[in-house]
């Protein structure tokens, strides 16, 4: 995987051929990983992927089976988890409840001999930064679960540490929130410059929020890259499924190309993508819903490499944008986005519909391999 | 909730009055006029309090029971709730085996306990010494500390002790500025606690303490086997008096720690 070619900048944490097992249970095979100074790197996948114990080997409350973790350019694999210069902050907030407020940001300060009067100065600025000014004097048990994890999110960055880990951080916060939430901690982000390793189950705050985007599944990096690779270049069935909708079809390679030649499950012929796969190789093909074009009347579809049809079995309204589920003669459905507008006239159910794509929009994924059991 | 059946209660006062009948026998029988133990008492007065206070020597053995109480008490919440944090925080080889044995003397019998800390403290030579008496006691006492304060340390959220860490906060930092404050309200409970075991405790006080050192218990027995005093009631219901005193404050500490962590 290309992790140093993503970005010049020197790395902050980085984690070489690092590993964990517990017991007989390989919590996560030899992984490297960089992050960049100033980077938002979301670490994504099911539970039980890694992406936990990864951030927790970087913390270095867990220590690793194998491997190196470097911070700021200093090893600190065998290093203290309090003298390693990291933040963290929690799904449950983890504030203190005996303390204020203003003692518990003021408590890093206090545990690196910060003078009072700079105590003072600091916690009354990082307040302000995240729109709680006047909270300073309240018990943490006083505030909302918002208004918490903000405070948490202060004492972090009131001492500037090298990293801000974040573990879940929107977990325990209702949908509203947690989108409000995700846009203050991207300001922060884009206002201060600090590192920040961000680990979530949830698809879409990944992509919302992150510089580049980590996908782990069964103790591995499945993938890594910007959002839009992540979401529009998928290299496998799985990263194709955990991010965005998707439909997919069973095909088997014709002729490896530009573009790729695939025959379906009935035969006929589809244009797709890229492949360098050699003839005969099972594959899925993937396409995104707001890549399939639905041809209405007489339309011949010009651009589009590839014509298909079927029927159509439901158009549900998603707000701005129209989903339509149509359904494969060989089984299976297909998912086709559409601006909504007034005045749209949809298929009925069970009309015969034609639609299309482009081949560049149609990737060839390799077909997984029956796959284990997921890990619970 | 259901309201229990009437019956229920009854049984249940029954029991109850049952079980507290002897301790409040004590207190209409020291306002006893006369010099001999009788129950229900003839007439009433204050002599036999005027006697305890003021004749022979039980205020000397109830500033001794003060003493050893008090040090154990302190010696034991000092001992007990850090062993209590390590054997639910650390990971070291032998941390159960530890853990059993640091519990053991709850399960020895008190008069093997008597017996093997007389023999030890005479080898010692602490024997009949107040300090000698309050590590004996410490020993028995050490034991709840660490079980009460076990029972608050698991309900603390453990997630607060890694955030202070990972804010560059030490171990001792961690458990002098996060943990204790937190663990205050058990501590003070396991305290009383271990004040009153030591308060009341006789069999160890009776092989360990010496003549200037005895006890109010060790001494109340002996006053049981010589003489029967009929100053025996007064401090019998002076002692339940400090228990309800001491067992209201727990509960009242309790309350408000419920209320305010």
């Amino acid at each position: 995987m290309s992790e140093l070619a993503t970005s010049m900048r020197p790395a902050m944490v980085q984690l070489d051929r690092i590993s964990k097992r517990y017991g007989g249970m390989q919590a996560l095979h030899e992984t490297d990983l960089a992050v960049a100074e100033g980077e938002f790197v979301t670490l994504l996948g099911p539970s039980g992927s890694g992406k936990t114990t990864l951030l927790n080997l970087i913390a270095g409350t867990v220590a690793p089976s194998s491997g190196r973790v470097v911070i700021a350019g200093r090893d600190v694999t065998h290093v203290l988890v309090e003298k390693r210069g990291l933040g963290m902050v929690f799904q449950n907030y983890a504030l203190m409840p005996h303390m204020t407020i203003f003692e518990n940001i003021a408590f890093p300060l206090r545990v690196r001999r910060v003078a009072e009067g700079e105590i003072r100065r600091r916690v009354a600025e990082v307040l302000a930064l995240v729109q709680l000014p006047d909270v300073a004097a309240r018990k943490p048990r006083q505030l909302s679960g918002g208004q918490q994890q903000r405070v948490s999110l202060a004492r972090c960055i009131v001492y500037n540490p090298a990293t801000i880990l974040m573990d879940e951080p929107l977990g325990a916060l209702d949908k509203k929130l947690r989108e409000y939430m995700q846009l203050e901690i991207r300001r922060l982000h884009a206002q201060l410059g600090i590192t920040m390793l961000y680990v979530t189950h949830d698809q879409e705050e990944a992509l919302t929020m992150s510089d580049r985007i980590v996908l782990l599944n069964h103790g591995r990096i499945e993938q890594s890259g910007t959002p839009d690779e992540l979401y529009f270049r998928p290299r496998t069935v799985f990263a194709a499924d955990f991010l965005g909708d998707s439909s997919m079809l069973d095909a088997v390679v014709e002729a490896p190309g530009q573009p790729t030649r695939l025959t379906d499950a009935r035969g006929r012929p589809l244009l797709a993508a890229a492949s360098e796969l050699a003839p005969g190789t099972p594959v899925k093909a993937m396409i995104r819903p707001e890549n399939v074009h639905l041809l209405r009347g007489s339309d011949a579809g010009t651009g589009l490499d590839t014509v298909l049809d079927g029927v159509m079995e439901d158009s549900i309204v998603l707000g701005s944008v129209v989903r339509h589920h149509i359904r494969l003669p060989e089984g299976g459905t297909m998912l086709a986005n559409e601006f909504n507008a007034r005045g749209r006239a949809d298929a009925g159910h069970g009309e015969r519909v034609r639609f299309g794509w482009r081949a560049e929009d149609l990737l060839v994924l390799v077909a997984p391999p029956s796959q284990g059991p997921l890990i619970p | 909730m259901r309201r229990p059946a009437l019956m229920t209660v009854f049984v249940a006062w029954a029991i109850y009055l049952f079980l507290i009948a002897p301790s409040l026998i004590v207190i209409p029988m020291s306002f006893n006029g006369s010099t001999e133990l009788i129950f229900p008492p003839r007439s009433f007065s204050l002599h036999m309090y005027h006697e305890f206070f003021y004749g022979g020597d039980w205020l000397q053995a109830t500033r001794e029971s003060i003493v050893v109480a008090a040090g154990t008490m302190l010696l034991s919440v000092a001992a007990g709730v850090p062993a209590a944090y390590a054997l639910a925080r650390a990971e070291f080889p032998g941390r159960r085996l530890l853990g059993v044995v640091l519990l053991a003397p709850m399960l020895v019998p008190t008069i093997v306990a008597a017996l093997g800390l007389y023999l030890y403290l005479v080898h010692l030579g602490l024997a009949g010494t107040t300090a000698g008496l309050i590590l004996g006691h410490t020993t028995l006492t050490t034991p709840f500390v660490i079980v009460i304060a076990a029972a608050s340390l698991r309900q603390l959220d453990q997630s607060l002790e890694t955030a202070a860490r990972i804010m560059g906060a030490g171990p001792l930092l961690v458990f002098r500025r996060v943990v204790l404050p937190r663990l205050y309200p058990a501590a003070v409970a396991a305290a009383l606690f271990a004040f009153l075991i030591s308060f009341d405790e006789v069999v160890i006080a009776w092989f360990v303490s010496g003549v200037g050192t005895a006890t109010l218990p060790v001494k109340m027995y002996s006053a049981i086997h010589w003489e029967v005093s009929p100053v025996l009631p007064v401090i019998s219901t002076l002692l339940t008096l400090l228990s309800l005193i001491v067992c209201t404050i727990g509960a009242l500490l309790r309350q408000r720690s419920a209320v305010d962590v």
